[in-house]
Order: structure tokens, then C-alpha cells, then sequence
């Protein structure tokens, strides 16, 4: 091996040392000194060196502001080239998350986007509150705490049950809660507020698990959900058995009515029956009694 | 690109360390030469011309020792240094990548496969910089399209843009066969967490919809004849009632509102079997007004669905 091979640059990797803690968080200059020595057999950085290396890295276009005595990195030259289309998608994203989830998720993905701002060449706006945030939180604080929630509607009707989750389809908001033995998902914009209760909750049957058999060419080519489990695979008759862990029976309904006589509920019962009763309302629609 | 700042006070700064950030700048971007490498040293001023290579090979070790993997230079790698991992990249976390699978996953409902197809591009991009494997496999893992060949997808959407008639290989569902389908390629659709080609089956005369997935290659493509290029969509005239309009879909349109929650709707469909499909779907919101033979599919349908339940 080669003598050069074995050799390194001492002040340069402490530069680099002190750029990767830079990335790890802001820092005052005395704790940059502290944590860069930490892991040295004695102490090698104090503020004139450390103030050398964050000159070093400001003068490669690194950039670090100091802030309330704190350096932070804003920005490093060498990281993600973003194209135009590709910040508008993000902001897509983060409009998504601002209109439809709780401030603590947007405080998350807020930290993405900072992080994703110290490496990309184009900036990503911050979030704008929403008003529906408040709504979420509550909800959220009350699943957290295992209260009840009283959710009001716009017509002044008030639906009492156990807070369960609060899920997005098809861009709409829906506050999934557990009452009169089912999970019902209501739409948040016909919300006028939600109150929490002092009453506790121990738990219910969160995911019931919905069994539904498919033939035919429907059984061969489906695919299963990441929910759902097959079985029991009949060859005799060309079909399969699958278990859908479900909580949202309404969104399962209207894709298992898609696949017609293909598809067959077979448990619970009573989500049999409300299946049957669905396509018996259905045909009422065309005067099939 | 990395570049010095014009005013450079040498004695406040480390050169040595100049070279290190640079050296990694470069390297991130893209493999280089030492030749490269060492040109941009000259440019920065951070070498003199009468200096050694042995000082890029030393700032390389000085690279290697902060935890980066560097190949050597090779006849495989057109002798070009290529930084394989780094400790510099992006630090995200789980929590993060889990929100924005999230909004992702609200996202992609209705999304067109070109707009899934660059946030796949993106997601991509940004694990790029992601140095924990398992953070990058689970953000690598949002994309809707992770597991489809983005090129051939990229040709199928041209092909789509072109409305051009394409010769492919084609797996049949539950055979394992692969046969032949020439296909006039009209629209490319994301429905159900699943990818498809929409088009117009020449050899059967019929709207086709096939999952990309089963299209394992395209093996050839020309201008499409006239005849099959005036293709006509299903229409179905339907009626709304206790149906929240956020859920209507893109091909269909209101013409006439009753109150906020009951609607008269035109839908176009690629076929018939999607038609059919959509109204099922509505359950007891919808009555189909026309045409009078998909209403009488419908019914049938729902009496065949009937029967099953009577047992």
C-alpha cells in the first residue's frame, strides 16, 4: 500500500466534523466547542479554531448565520437540485398536510421541509394555518387521552362516541368515530365544532375484520390491500377468501358492490345483512321490490 | 457547485478544509477524474500548479476517514472516483416520511399517472441524499408507481400523448401465458392503487383497460388508422341523491343540481364494464336515467348480487 494512502488532513476533517454537527442541530459557539471535543482523546477545538472552520465552510458557499448566538446551517451548495415542478409538488403536499391534518403533523413535515431547505438550490414556503386545525386537535388530544367527543354539526344535530381516527379520501376529511356499535365517518366540513367530554373510554373493537369470498376471474387477478389477508384458496369452485381488517365499512362497501355477483360478504353477519339491505335499497331505486 | 467566495483571507480560513468541502461537493454531483478534481483545486486557487496528485489522494482519504465510501478510480468506472455513501446526506426521520405517506396517499386518489410518476422522480431524488438505508427504503417506498418500470411507463404515456398503436406483450390474469395485443393507446389512468393502460383493442374491436403491471414490454408502435382513432366514450345520464359532490369524479359532470346533495350527472366512461362498475360503486345513491341498457345492466347485476345474499 501506498504511503500517501494512509495519510489524512487533520484540519480538514475537523472541518467536516464540525459541518456534520452543524447539520445535526444549532448551536452556541461553546457548545459547538463542547460537542467537537467530545469524542476527542483531548480537547483540539476551541473558538478560534471552530470560528476557522465555520469560515472554511461559509467560504465554500456554506451558508451558516448566527442567530441569537447560535449558528445554524441555512443552506449547503452541494445538495438537491429541485426543478420548479418539483417544489410545486412539494407545496401540493404540504397544502394537503395544512388542510387536512392536525398542527402537530404540519410541525412534522415542517421540519422535513427546513431539513430539505438546508440542501435544495430552491426554497419551499412555510404552511399557512388553517381554521379546521383547532377541530383536529381536539380530536386528536382526545383520542390521545381516551375521552369521548361530542362532534356538532352544522344543523345543530349532535352525535356522541369514541374518537377513532381521522382519515382523508378522495381530498375530503372525514373524523371516524365509534358509536351505536359501528364506526360511522363523518365528513369535517359539515362540522361546526367538537367538544371534548369528561368521560373515559376503555377501547372497542377498532378494526373489525370484514371476510369476503371473490370467484372467478375476479378471484385470480386481485390483488390484495396491504389490510387484507387471503384465507382460504378453493380450487374447486375458482375462489378466495379474504379477511379485510376494516374500519371504514362505507369506502369497503362501495368497492366490494364494483365487483357484483364476483364478490360475496360472508362475516360478520350484520355487516352481511347491511350489505344485503344496500343492495335491496338499490334496486327499490328502479322500483325492484 | 461548490465555489469560493471572491475576498478570500486565507489566515482565517483552512485550506486543507476548502479542499475537503470541495472535494465532497464535486463528488456528490456527479463521479469525477482526478483530472477533474484537480483542475477545480486549480481554479479555486486551493493548489499550485507545480503541486502533486498525492494531495487529492490525501483529501480522498480524508474523506474516506469522515465515513465516506469512495470507489477507486477504474477502467469500470471510466476512471472516475464515484462517492458510493456518504455521512452528509439528509437526516429525516421515520415521523416524517409517515406524514408525508399520508398526504401521499390522499394525494394519489385521482391523481394523473404523470403527476405520480414525478413525485416518483422526486421521491427518488431526495433518497438520493438519504444516508440510513432503512429511511430510504421507507421513503422510496411512498410512490404509488415503486414497483412499475418507470420507462416503460414514460413510453406508454408518450404513446398515450401520440395516440399511437403499440404491439405488446401482454400476461393474462391468472395464465401465465403472454400473448400478443395490438392496442391504440388512449389515456393512462390510476385507479384502485393500480396503473392502467386505457385503450381500444384492434384484434377484439373493443375499450380495453389493461393493468401496466401485465404489460411486460412494448415490442412496437406506428400511427394509428383513422378508423380507430374516433373512439367514443361511454356515456351514462345518472341520478345523485345524499351524495356529497367532492366525490364525484373527473369525467363526470353536474347539468343539473337539486339541492346541495342531490344532482342530475353526466358521466364518460372508457367502457362499458367501467360504466357499469362506477354505478355499482354509488350504491343506493345512484339511479341510472340512460342509456336504457346499462340501466337494465345495472338491475340485472344487482338482482344476480341479490340472489347471493338470499342463501
Amino acid at each position: 500500500m501506498k504511503k500517501d494512502s494512509l495519510k489524512t488532513n487533520q484540519s480538514s476533517i475537523q472541518v467536516l466534523k464540525t459541518l456534520k454537527l452543524l447539520m445535526k442541530g444549532d448551536y452556541t459557539m461553546a457548545e459547538l466547542i463542547e460537542k467537537l471535543n467530545e469524542n476527542e482523546p483531548e480537547p483540539i477545538f476551541n473558538n478560534s479554531v471552530v470560528s476557522k472552520y465555520i469560515n472554511t465552510c461559509r467560504q465554500c458557499l456554506i451558508d451558516i448565520p448566527k442567530i441569537q448566538n447560535k449558528y445554524f446551517l441555512a443552506k449547503l451548495p452541494f445538495g438537491l437540485q429541485l426543478k420548479d415542478d418539483e417544489v410545486a409538488i412539494l407545496q401540493k403536499l404540504k397544502d394537503v398536510i395544512n388542510e387536512e391534518m392536525s398542527s402537530k403533523s404540519q410541525n412534522i413535515f415542517q421540519s422535513f421541509i427546513d431539513i430539505l431547505n438546508r440542501y435544495a438550490n430552491k426554497k419551499i414556503t412555510r404552511f399557512e394555518k388553517d381554521s379546521l386545525v383547532s377541530a383536529f386537535e381536539s380530536f386528536e388530544r382526545a383520542l390521545n387521552n381516551r375521552k369521548k367527543v361530542v362532534l356538532l354539526f352544522k344543523n345543530r344535530y349532535e352525535l356522541k362516541g369514541i374518537p377513532v381516527d381521522i382519515v382523508t379520501e378522495k381530498g375530503k376529511v372525514f373524523f371516524l368515530i365509534y358509536c351505536k356499535n359501528r364506526i360511522r365517518m363523518i365528513d369535517a366540513g359539515r362540522l361546526a365544532g367538537i367538544h371534548t367530554t369528561d368521560e373515559n373510554f376503555l377501547g372497542y373493537d377498532k378494526e373489525q375484520s370484514i371476510v369476503f369470498k371473490l370467484k372467478g376471474k375476479l378471484a385470480k387477478r386481485y390483488d390484495l390491500r396491504p389490510e387484507e389477508t387471503v384465507i382460504n384458496t378453493s380450487d374447486t369452485d375458482d375462489s378466495i377468501t379474504i379477511s379485510n381488517r376494516c374500519y371504514n365499512s362505507e369506502m369497503l362497501f362501495s368497492r366490494l358492490m364494483r365487483y357484483d355477483e364476483l364478490c360475496e360478504i360472508r362475516t360478520p353477519n350484520d355487516v352481511r345483512e347491511q350489505m344485503k339491505t344496500l343492495i335491496d335499497d338499490t334496486l327499490k331505486n328502479y322500483g325492484i321490490e | 457547485m461548490i465555489t469560493a467566495e471572491e475576498k478570500t483571507d486565507f489566515c482565517q480560513i483552512s485550506l486543507t478544509g476548502m479542499r475537503g468541502l470541495t472535494m465532497l461537493g464535486l463528488l456528490i454531483e456527479a463521479p469525477r477524474s482526478l483530472e477533474e478534481i484537480r483542475n477545480k483545486f486549480l481554479e479555486m486557487k486551493l493548489i499550485d500548479p507545480d503541486n502533486s496528485d498525492d494531495i487529492i489522494r490525501i483529501d480522498m482519504n480524508t474523506l474516506r476517514t469522515m465515513g465516506c465510501e469512495i470507489s477507486r478510480s477504474s477502467g469500470k468506472t471510466n476512471y472516475k472516483y464515484v462517492l458510493k455513501k456518504h455521512p452528509f446526506g439528509l437526516e429525516i426521520t421515520s415521523e416524517q416520511v409517515n406524514i408525508l405517506k399520508r398526504a401521499y396517499k390522499n394525494l394519489k386518489e385521482g391523481a394523473s399517472v404523470d403527476l405520480l410518476l414525478k413525485y416518483d422522480l422526486l421521491f427518488s431524488k431526495i433518497a438520493e441524499f438519504v444516508f440510513d438505508e432503512e429511511i430510504k427504503e421507507q421513503l422510496l417506498g411512498v410512490s404509488a408507481l415503486k414497483h412499475i418500470d418507470k420507462e416503460k411507463l414514460k413510453e406508454l404515456i408518450k404513446d398515450c400523448r401520440h395516440q399511437n398503436t403499440i404491439c405488446i406483450q401482454y400476461k393474462d390474469a391468472g395464465n401465465s401465458k403472454t400473448v400478443s395485443k395490438n392496442i391504440v393507446a388512449q389515456k393512462m389512468e390510476f385507479r384502485n392503487d393500480k396503473v392502467y393502460l386505457m385503450g381500444y383493442d384492434i384484434d377484439k374491436n373493443e375499450p380495453v383497460m389493461l393493468p401496466v403491471k401485465r404489460i411486460p414490454s412494448i415490442i412496437s408502435r406506428s400511427k394509428t388508422d383513422e378508423e380507430f382513432s374516433n373512439y367514443k366514450p361511454v356515456e351514462v345520464k345518472f341520478f345523485l341523491k345524499n351524495f356529497n359532490s367532492a366525490g364525484i369524479e373527473d369525467c363526470e359532470k353536474i347539468i343539473e343540481s337539486h339541492d346541495d346533495i342531490s344532482q342530475i350527472i353526466v358521466g364518460q366512461y372508457h367502457n362499458e364494464f367501467v360504466a357499469i362498475q362506477r354505478m355499482l360503486s354509488l350504491g343506493s345513491a345512484c339511479i341510472v336515467l340512460e342509456p336504457n341498457d346499462i340501466r337494465q345492466k345495472v338491475i340485472d347485476k344487482l338482482l344476480a348480487m341479490r340472489e347471493i345474499y338470499k342463501g
